[in-house]
């Protein structure tokens, strides 16, 4: 994990443990880091994917035994001296301030020793993290031995005091991913609903354009049928309406004749030809017979009775020629 | 924004407009399949409102044939006019006389003889035949000659054979029939 360190002297050391709108707090345990909101916001829109850490807090966490503490970056350097988890003496110098180090140090330690609270030094730990030259004899001048830190690698544990996360912007890009992928699902679901309507209505429509062309298969038979049926009975008609007539005459025909057959007398044989008629049978009253030849023979151009006598009355044969037409 | 977010981003925004506009040309097909149907439907409305006029009319052109509507070319069998001779008498005999084509109509004349109780049972045939639309012409001469309680009946009928097409029929001779 790699830091960038907060390089500014908008920064202080307080006791206090509340912020106010224009200064963020960040608590260290018996001592708090009050940035100003500004500053660190336009740090942070310069360094906006890394993770962001004070050096004070970055030298604090290094703090493990007593010596000056300090750190070398491009525009400032830090010098910082802890005791019971707390800061006891810290200076921010700017670069372009510092013509000598060993100087500038000197003057810390000398500030230092004249605080109240203090301790003696016995070692300097130095993180020197920008192209600034180091004096060839620091050790010699200040007769303290110097530990020089050419990296300050940011540990787990730093990531309690960083000023900004990556993380965070990690989390601000997931949720802003999320809100797009959501925006994306909810369109789609959208699309699929809007869908599902179409397709559903599509199939509704194709159910009944099913059931219309069904019933129009089935309406075109049946039109086919009524077709062939009417240019059949058309082309049949005078033939079938000439035979009804013709059988209705010939049975009304044979009928008439039968029934005017009278009570005392019946017939043996009855011949019924195209204009002809042959009638045979027996009677006990001749006269009776003699009457209905008399009907019969208006009807027929020739006409002959013969009536002869038997042991149980008589014997009639009447023979009819030459039938007369209607517009006779 | 790292890298790997930028990369994330990316894929992500691809991937979701790469689904919107897949969904989006779903969707504009489905508009374009749902538009034909409609004019399919309206089309076939069409059609059935033309195939339910025709029928109409049809049936208003049958009007015509009312008094004959029952005569259809399946009507008319031999095997037919047989049955219904047995109904009414019995005792029945077919002879087939000859049988003559002209106009796409097989007219077959037979011989029939029977005995029937009285001519009652003649006059409800012919009625028989009528209704059920058997093409049967009766021919001259018809003779009845007394048998005991009986009449035998002797007469010359022609049975008109055709299909709905004007098609020849197919030969099938004939033979004498006796019961």
């Amino acid at each position: 994990m790699e830091c960038v360190f907060f390089d500014s002297d908008a920064q202080y050391i307080t006791k206090e443990s509340t912020s106010d709108a224009d200064h963020i707090l960040l608590s260290h345990g018996k001592w708090a880091l009050s940035i100003p909101q500004k500053e660190l916001n336009a740090f942070i829109a310069a360094h906006t994917a890394q993770n962001i850490i004070s050096p004070l807090s970055y030298l604090f966490l290094m703090a493990k035994e007593p010596a000056l503490y300090g750190m070398i970056l491009d525009d400032y350097i830090y010098l910082a001296t802890f005791q019971d988890e707390e800061p006891l003496f810290v200076k921010i110098i700017p670069r372009e301030e510092v013509y000598d180090l060993a100087k500038a140090i000197e003057d810390f330690l000398h500030e230092f020793y004249e605080q109240e609270k203090n301790f003696f030094v016995e070692k300097i730990i130095l993180y020197h993290l920008s192209d600034y030259i180091l004096p060839d004899n620091l050790e010699e001048r200040l007769l303290l031995p110097i530990q020089i830190q050419k990296e300050a690698p940011c540990t787990e544990a730093a990531s309690r005091y960083f000023l900004h996360s990556s993380k965070t912007l990690q989390k601000s890009s997931y949720k802003t991913l999320k809100k797009v992928a959501g925006i994306v699902g909810i369109l789609f679901l959208l699309l699929a609903g809007y869908d599902l309507y179409l397709r559903y209505t599509a199939s509704i429509y194709e159910g009944k354009i099913a059931k219309l062309v069904s019933s129009q298969t089935e309406l075109a038979n049946k039109n086919n049928e009524l077709q062939t049926k009417i240019s059949w009975l058309r082309r049949m008609a005078p033939l079938i309406r000439q035979t009804k007539e013709h059988n209705s005459y010939l049975v009304s025909f044979i009928r008439d004749i039968f029934d005017q057959i009278p009570d005392h007398s019946y017939l043996t044989f009855a011949g019924f030809f195209k204009d002809g008629l042959v009638l045979k049978g027996k009677t006990q009253e001749p006269k009776e017979i003699r009457q209905l030849d008399q009907v019969l023979s208006r009807s027929f151009r020739e006409h002959r009775l013969i009536l002869r006598r038997d042991t149980k009355g008589y014997r009639f044969e009447a023979i009819y020629k030459r039938m007369h037409m209607d517009n006779e | 924004m790292s890298k790997k977010d930028l990369f994330v981003t990316i894929i992500v925004g691809i991937v979701g407009i790469g689904v919107l506009y897949l969904g989006v040309l779903l969707v504009l097909h489905d508009v374009d399949s749902l538009a034909q149907s409609k004019k399919r439907l309206a089309t076939q409305k069409k059609l059935q409102q033309y195939a339910e006029q025709n029928f109409e009319h049809l049936q208003n052109e049958l009007q015509e044939f009312s008094d004959i509507m029952q005569y259809t070319p399946q009507s008319t069998s031999k095997e037919g006019v047989l049955k219904l001779l047995l109904t009414y008498g019995k005792d029945v005999r077919l002879k087939k006389i000859y049988t003559k084509k002209e106009g796409g109509v097989q007219a077959t004349y037979y011989f029939a003889q029977m005995r029937i109780a009285s001519p009652k049972n003649l006059y409800d045939l012919v009625d028989m035949m009528q209704k059920k639309g058997y093409l049967v012409r009766l021919e001259w001469p018809m003779r009845f000659t007394k048998k005991g309680k009986n009449i035998d009946v002797e007469f010359f009928f022609t049975l008109y054979r055709t299909a709905f097409q004007e098609k020849p029929l197919p030969q099938n001779p004939e033979e004498e029939v006796g019961l």
